[in-house]
C-alpha cells in the first residue's frame, strides 16, 4: 500500500560553516493493508524524520514514496491534495495541532470543510460519529483545547485524523506525553479502530512493551538505518543493538550496554554504525553492513545467523 | 467580554471614551450654543456661568467648539487607524506568511516609510497634496500603516510555525484559507492593542498638523486648530488653549489606557498573574 524506496534525509544548519547531519540513510519499507508496524529506536535515530517523510511533511533528499502505486514524492501540491487525507500523522503533542482559538468541534470538522464536498448537516453528522468513535461525549464538542486533558485532546486529534478515511495512520510517539493508564486506553482504541476500519498503523515509540503488544512487525532503527526487521524481534533479537536496547529497558543499567571506549570514529567511516558501542565488535565490522535475510528476519549484522 | 470589563483600566477608559463618543455624536443637542455663532461683544470672556469654558477671540463659546471638535478628532482617529490596520495587516500577514522576496519587498517598503520622521512625512504629504481633512488623513495613514505591518508580520512569523497551521495545510487547505482562518484570529490581539494605542497617536498627530495649519479648514472646530487659533492670546486668555489641550490629553490618555488594559487582559502569560490578584 505505502512503499518507501531508499529514503535519505540530511538536516543542514549554519550559515557560514554548513553542518550536515544525516538523519535517515537508505530506508526501504513497505506497509501492507491492515498491518501494524512498530518502529523503535533511541532518540535521534531518525524515527520521526522517517515518519514525516512517509506522510509527505518532509521532502526526502533522495528516495521515493509510493502510495498504491502512485509516486507521491515530487508530485505537485494540487495533485497530492487528494491523497492527503489517506495518510495521516498523529503527533506526540496533541496541543500542537489544534488551533487554540477554535472549539475542538471546529477542529475536527476542518478536514470536511477544507474538502469542500460536504453540506453542513453531513459535516455535523460526521463529526458526531467521529466523537463517538474516539470515545468523547457531546459535551466535549464546544470546549477549547486548553479545557481538555492531554488524553482527551489526543482523542480529538485522532478523530480529526480519521475524518478523511485514512488508509494509514502514523502515530509518532502519540502516547508518550500521556500517563500510563491513558496510554493503554489510547493504544487499545487505536487497535479497535484499526480492526473496524481495516487501516494500517505505524507505531513509532520508545515504549518497547507497547510495541511488542500491538505490532505485527517490528523495525529497529539505529543511526538512520534499519538494523533489524521481523515479526518476533523482541523474542529473539539478533542484532547486538536490539539486544542492548532490550537489556537497557530490562535492567535499567548502563554497564550491560556500553563497551570499552574507543573514541571517535574516523571521518568517512563506512562500517557498521553501531561499531563504537557494540559489545561484540570485531575488525570485520569496519566493512559496510547490508541487511541480510536470516531465516525470515532482516538483520544488518554479518555475525547473525 | 465581561472578563475584559473586570479589568479596572479597561472599564475606566471605556467610560471616558464612551463619554467622548457620546459627546461627539450628540454635540448638536448637548452644546449650549451654535459653534458658528459669533458675538464680538463677548470676545475673550473668561470661564463663567454663561460660558463654562469661556469664549474665543470671535466671541464663540469654547465648550461648544470643544464638543464639536471631538467629532473631527475622533473621526480622524478611527478612520486613519481602520485604514492603516487594513493595509498594514494585509501586507504584514502576506510578508510573514510567504516570506522570501515578497517579505523583502514589503518590509523594505515599510522600512523606507519608517526611515522618515513620522511628523515630517505627514507634513511633506500634506504640503504636497494641499491642506484639508482628507489629505491630512491620507498623510497619517502613510505614517501609521507601518506599525501594523510590522506587528502583523512578526506575529505571523510566530503563528505560521505552529502545528495547527501545518496540520491544516496537510489536509489540503489553501494558503488563503490558512491565512484567514488560522493566522488572522491568532494575531488579532497584538494588532488590536496596537490599534487602540494608535488612535491616541493619530489624534495627537492630527492635532499637531492642525496646529500647524495643515489640517481642517479654519471654520471647522477641531482641537488642534483651536490650539493654533488660541496661541496669539495665550498670555491674556489661556482658556483658549487650556480646554482643547485638556481634551486632547484626556482622549489620548484614555486610548492608551485602553490599549494597556487590553494588552494585560489578552496576554496569555499575564493572565494567570492577573487572575490571582483579582478574584
Amino acid at each position: 500500500m505505502l512503499k518507501a524506496d531508499n529514503l535519505h534525509y540530511v538536516y543542514t544548519s549554519g550559515l557560514i560553516k554548513i553542518v550536515k547531519k544525516t538523519a535517515v540513510c537508505g530506508v526501504d519499507i513497505e506497509f501492507c493493508p491492515g498491518e501494524t508496524v512498530a518502529i523503535v529506536g533511541e532518540s535521534g535515530c531518525g524515527k520521526s524524520t522517517l515518519a514525516k517523510m512517509l506522510v509527505q511533511q518532509l521532502v526526502p533528499v533522495s528516495g521515493e514514496v509510493f502510495f498504491n502505486g502512485m509516486k507521491l514524492t515530487g508530485m505537485s501540491w494540487k495533485n497530492r491534495r487528494k491523497f492527503m487525507g489517506k495518510i495521516q500523522l498523529i503527533p506526540q503533542n496533541p496541543a500542537d495541532v489544534v488551533d487554540p482559538r477554535w472549539t475542538v468541534e471546529r477542529s475536527v470538522a476542518e478536514p470536511f470543510v477544507i474538502c469542500g464536498v460536504f453540506s453542513k448537516e453531513e459535516i455535523s453528522a460526521n463529526v458526531d460519529a467521529l466523537f463517538a468513535e474516539v470515545g468523547l461525549s457531546v459535551e466535549h464538542k464546544t470546549r477549547y483545547p486548553h479545557e481538555l486533558s492531554g488524553g482527551e485532546l489526543q482523542r480529538v486529534v485522532i478523530a480529526r485524523a480519521l475524518a478523511l478515511k485514512p488508509e494509514l495512520l502514523v502515530c509518532d510517539e502519540a502516547t508518550s506525553m500521556l500517563d500510563v493508564s491513558v496510554q493503554a486506553f489510547i493504544v487499545m482504541m487505536l487497535k479497535e479502530i484499526q480492526i473496524k476500519r481495516d487501516l494500517s498503523l505505524v507505531f513509532i515509540t520508545h515504549d518497547l512493551e507497547a510495541a511488542k503488544a500491538v505490532s505485527d512487525r517490528v523495525l529497529v532503527m539505529y543511526a538512520g538505518e534499519i538494523v533489524e526487521e521481523g515479526t518476533d524481534v523482541f523474542d529473539r533479537p539478533l542484532h547486538p543493538y536490539t539486544r542492548a536496547l532490550l537489556d537497557a529497558a530490562r535492567y535499567m543499567s548502563l554497564e550491560v550496554v556500553v563497551p570499552e571506549e574507543i573514541g571517535e570514529l574516523p571521518d568517512g567511516f563506512s562500517g557498521c554504525p553501531y561499531y563504537r558501542l557494540c559489545r561484540e565488535r570485531t575488525d570485520a565490522c569496519k566493512k559496510p553492513q547490508k541487511l541480510r535475510d536470516v531465516s525470515g528476519r532482516l538483520v544488518r549484522c554479518w555475525k547473525s545467523k | 467580554m465581561i472578563k475584559l470589563l473586570k479589568n479596572r483600566q479597561i472599564a475606566l477608559s471605556l467610560i471616558i471614551l464612551g463619554g467622548l463618543i457620546f459627546m461627539a455624536i450628540f454635540a448638536g443637542f448637548l452644546a449650549p450654543y451654535d459653534y458658528t455663532e459669533k458675538n464680538l461683544q463677548n470676545r475673550l470672556q473668561p470661564p463663567s456661568s454663561h460660558h463654562l469654558f469661556g469664549t474665543d477671540n470671535l466671541g464663540r463659546d469654547i465648550l461648544t467648539m470643544v464638543m464639536y471638535g471631538s467629532r473631527a478628532s475622533l473621526l480622524v482617529g478611527f478612520v486613519v487607524v481602520s485604514i492603516s490596520l487594513a493595509i498594514g495587516v494585509t501586507l504584514g500577514v502576506l510578508a510573514g506568511y510567504y516570506g522570501g522576496w515578497l517579505d523583502e519587498i514589503i518590509m523594505r517598503l515599510t522600512d523606507s516609510f519608517l526611515a522618515f520622521p513620522s511628523m515630517f512625512l505627514a507634513l511633506a504629504i500634506t504640503a504636497f497634496l494641499g491642506q484639508g481633512m482628507e489629505n491630512m488623513m491620507l498623510a497619517l495613514v502613510a505614517v501609521e500603516w507601518t506599525v501594523f505591518a510590522r506587528v502583523a508580520r512578526g506575529s505571523t512569523l510566530d503563528v505560521k510555525t505552529k502545528g495547527y497551521v501545518r496540520a491544516s495545510r496537510w489536509i489540503g487547505a489553501s494558503n488563503a484559507y490558512v491565512m484567514v482562518k488560522h493566522v488572522l484570529p491568532n494575531i488579532i490581539s497584538p494588532v488590536l492593542i496596537m490599534a487602540s494605542l494608535g488612535i491616541g497617536n493619530v489624534i495627537l498627530a492630527a492635532a499637531g498638523l492642525s496646529f500647524l495649519g495643515l489640517g481642517v479648514q479654519p471654520s471647522t472646530p477641531e482641537w488642534g486648530a483651536m490650539l493654533n487659533a488660541g496661541r496669539t492670546y495665550f498670555t491674556t486668555a489661556p482658556w483658549l488653549m487650556l480646554f482643547p489641550g485638556l481634551f486632547i490629553m484626556i482622549t489620548v490618555l484614555a486610548f492608551n489606557y485602553f490599549g494597556d488594559g487590553l494588552r494585560d487582559a489578552l496576554d496569555q502569560k499575564m493572565k494567570n498573574i492577573e487572575l490571582e490578584g483579582r478574584f
